[in-house]
């Protein structure tokens, strides 16, 4: 038996002030956790687990403080969520026969949402306006949910050196986290499922072929899956930090659906002087809000078509080691403007009180987008190596040098891209760059580890 | 248990991130229409079309001159008259009015109908390639300033900031854009970033607030690159043009001038501006001016 009492506060503040203006934004979580796991051995063939979890959970999304002048803004009360969120398991881990193994179990999982809570309702046909807001006692209900998530896996052996393993998992999800841009930010917010938010619903399958080669030199495998997500969520489009503020984050959420599908493929060396893996997965993830991209399917941020890694390790011998690792993915898909288009920044024609008229000649180059996510960053891929130096083992110590080089190629890998215009409207000489940003080019590290 | 002791040496990380000029490989488009309409108190409605252009297209010198879409039927209608606009085709200090069409007789230049505060608008196009266009806006009621100073900025003895007080009044829904000019040194009216705002944390309320001089975008002009950007100065005099606007022409600057300020930047979110136009891009515009002189001293 194994019991546990957890308790997590992350805080996250950020604030600026300059001369007239002060602001300040500030999100965070807060956990108790108490959980029990048991184990029970009904006889040789059986493992069975279960056991239950439970927590408390006070979500603390965006919220803001600003200040212009003497003009202290008013924001509105300090949003705040409060759930319940408890689950009982019970799994059991059957040999049936020798070669065929079944792994089987439910997990019955519980949210509740419940007050203090203020839920504000917007007038549809005027957004920032509020008709209403309802308001939830401490401890009262404002939505629940009760589901069970039935998971199963088995392997079969087909014979010594290979055996074939298949599973389906259902799963509930009752955190959720929606972000603005293409960049994870503080300003991201994480928010429980409440009654606007349905919990997401994910069901996977998975198929794979295990072999391993030359007397278990080489492990090799291949695998397919498809996984299925529903009740996924997102900012609709247009949505800005300000539209959290004396208002419920989740007011300004879309509600859609995501699935996956791909392959993977890997190979193992585990013994003798030269070893390592070598892994590649072919990918496809993609998601349909009837709110966002026109309703048009379109792919995830990281929609990973083809994600590779190699990594191989040498022994020269007791003292020496060496080691390369070797990564490819795919670039994240990226939203970019399709369109762009001149606005005057004001109404062209100036007529001041005394009749004196002008012309404003400020434009502005808007950007028009279209598809969601379309474009490719460039794809990342590194190379890292390094050299190990172990000194003999002393009786209660050793030490060891690393002599490392980070990305060896130096290869420029995107980070992300953004646009820069130049000149102006005046001299007629307006343009728009793109331009690419990468962290960390080539880094050699020196090491020193010291045990004892 | 063992304890590591781990000391990073050396380390040679340049952390400076590194940045180059590439050249994106965009599909083609199907260009819009773009509407800028306008509807003033006092003054006869105007609206300009244009179109939208691939986003990495060169911008010539006449890229602005080319874009206008001319040829097209353009109706206001108050909710009692419509007109049809009357198409100018001209140029003022070289900027091209082509798919200009205002509320003007089309002999005796008369105004054919003139803005009234608390009246609403709709808009009707049809371009000569057939390209239907539609919008409804309100002309608000004016919600003039109280009052309006220059305050020099702390430790700097002759800049400062242009200064208003004003009382929102207790109803949601109330916009507002500001405009400023010096006299004899602005050609017109510079709307400065962030010239916009509502009244959704302010509702009802009466306070003073700071404005910035505002520039051209991008201007080569010392003063817009000095000590002095960004400052009035002692001896200026700063008409106010400060606007009562429709909520949909809040709507359209604020995702318009967060989409120029963070200038395509990751952290932006890559969305449309928010229009109020049927068929095309742009803004069906209402502005409601009161203006206020300040004498920088």
């Amino acid at each position: 038996m194994n019991t546990s009492l957890i308790f997590n506060d992350y805080k996250f503040e950020f604030g600026a002030s300059q001369q007239e203006f002060d602001f300040k934004i500030f999100s965070g979580i807060r956990d108790y956790n108490a959980k029990i796991d048991l184990n029970w051995f009904p006889n040789i063939l059986h493992n069975v687990k279960f056991g239950g979890n439970y927590i408390y959970h006070r979500f603390t999304p965006t919220n803001a403080y600003a200040r212009s002048g003497d003009v202290v803004f008013d924001l509105g009360e300090v949003t705040r969520f409060y759930a319940h969120d408890a689950a009982l398991y019970l799994n059991d881990e059957w040999d049936v026969t020798e070669k065929f193994r079944v792994n089987a179990g439910v997990r019955a999982s519980y949210f509740a949402h419940v007050g203090p809570f203020s839920r504000y309702v917007e007038d549809p046909s005027f957004p920032g306006k509020f008709l209403d807001t309802i308001d939830y006692a401490q401890g009262r209900k404002v939505a629940d949910y009760l589901n069970a998530e039935p998971r199963f896996s088995m392997r079969y052996e087909l014979n010594k050196s290979s055996s074939v393993k298949a599973s389906f998992t259902q799963n509930y999800q009752y955190i959720h986290i929606a972000s603005f841009g293409s960049v994870s930010l503080p300003t991201d917010v994480w928010v429980p499922s409440t009654d606007k938010v349905k919990p997401q619903f994910g069901t996977q399958y998975s198929l794979g072929y295990f072999k391993n080669l030359k007397d278990n030199m080489y492990e090799t495998s291949v695998e397919v899956y498809y996984k299925e997500m529903k009740n996924q969520i997102d900012y609709e489009e247009g949505a800005t930090p300000d539209g959290d503020v004396r208002n419920n984050p989740d007011n300004n959420f879309v509600f859609g659906k995501g699935w996956s599908y791909g392959a993977e493929f890997f190979v193992k060396k585990s013994m003798g002087k030269l070893n390592g893996w070598i892994g590649y997965t072919l990918s496809y993830t993609k998601r349909k809000f009837p709110d966002l991209n026109q309703g048009r399917e379109f792919s995830a941020k990281y929609d990973r078509r083809h994600d590779a890694s190699l990594v191989v390790v040498y022994d020269h011998n007791k003292k020496w080691t060496f080691g390369l690792t070797w990564v490819y993915a795919t670039g994240d898909a990226l939203t970019l403007p399709a369109e762009r288009y001149f606005m005057s920044a004001g109404p062209p024609v100036n007529i001041d009180q005394n009749g004196q008229v002008g012309v404003n000649n400020n434009f502005y180059i808007l950007s028009g987008f279209d598809k969601r996510n379309d474009y490719r960053q460039k794809a990342f891929h590194r190379l890292d190596i390094s050299a190990t130096l172990r000194s003999q083992k002393q009786r209660n110590y050793e030490t060891e040098w690393v002599f490392a080089v980070y990305n060896f190629y130096g290869r420029q890998n995107p980070y992300f891209i953004y646009f820069d215009v130049q000149g102006n409207s005046q001299d007629g000489n307006q343009q728009v760059q793109a331009k690419q940003v990468s962290l960390f080019s080539v880094i050699p590290s020196v090491t020193y580890n010291f045990k004892f | 248990m063992k304890k590591y002791l781990i000391l990073i040496l050396a380390s040679v990380a340049m952390m400076s991130s590194c940045e180059k000029n590439i050249e994106l490989d965009l599909p083609p488009i199907d260009q819009k229409v773009v509407v800028e309409g306008y509807v003033e108190n006092g003054l006869p409605p105007y609206v300009i079309l244009s179109k939208t252009e691939p986003y990495f297209d060169p911008i010539g010198q006449n890229t602005i001159n080319n874009l206008p879409v001319r040829g097209a039927m353009v109706y206001i209608s108050d909710g009692i008259d419509t007109v049809q606009l009357t198409e100018l085709d001209t140029s003022i200090n070289g900027v091209s009015l082509g798919g200009f069409y205002v509320a003007l007789d089309s002999i005796t230049f008369l105004p054919t109908m003139i803005g009234t505060p608390g009246t609403t608008y709709s808009l009707n196009i049809i371009t000569a390639a057939g390209e239907q266009l539609s919008s409804i806006a309100k002309l608000p009621m004016p919600i003039p300033l109280d009052s309006t100073w220059f305050k020099v900025q702390e430790d700097l003895d002759s800049l400062g900031w242009a200064w208003a007080r004003l009382s929102d009044p207790d109803t949601l829904g109330n916009a507002y854009r500001w405009f400023a000019k010096r006299l004899n040194k602005d050609d017109f009216f510079i709307a400065p970033l962030g010239s916009i705002f509502e009244d959704r944390f302010i509702n009802g309320r009466s306070f003073n607030f700071p404005y910035n001089r505002g520039s051209i975008q991008n201007s080569e002009a010392e003063e817009d690159n000095n000590e002095e950007a960004d400052y009035y100065k002692k001896g200026d005099t700063i008409v106010v043009k400060f606007c009562t606007i429709d909520f949909a022409t809040y709507e359209f600057w604020r995702d318009a001038e967060n989409q120029v300020s963070s200038n395509g930047s990751p952290f932006a979110v890559p969305s449309n501006v928010k229009s109020n136009i049927t068929g095309g891009r742009g803004i069906f515009a209402t502005y409601t001016a009161s203006f206020d002189t300040i004498i920088a001293n």
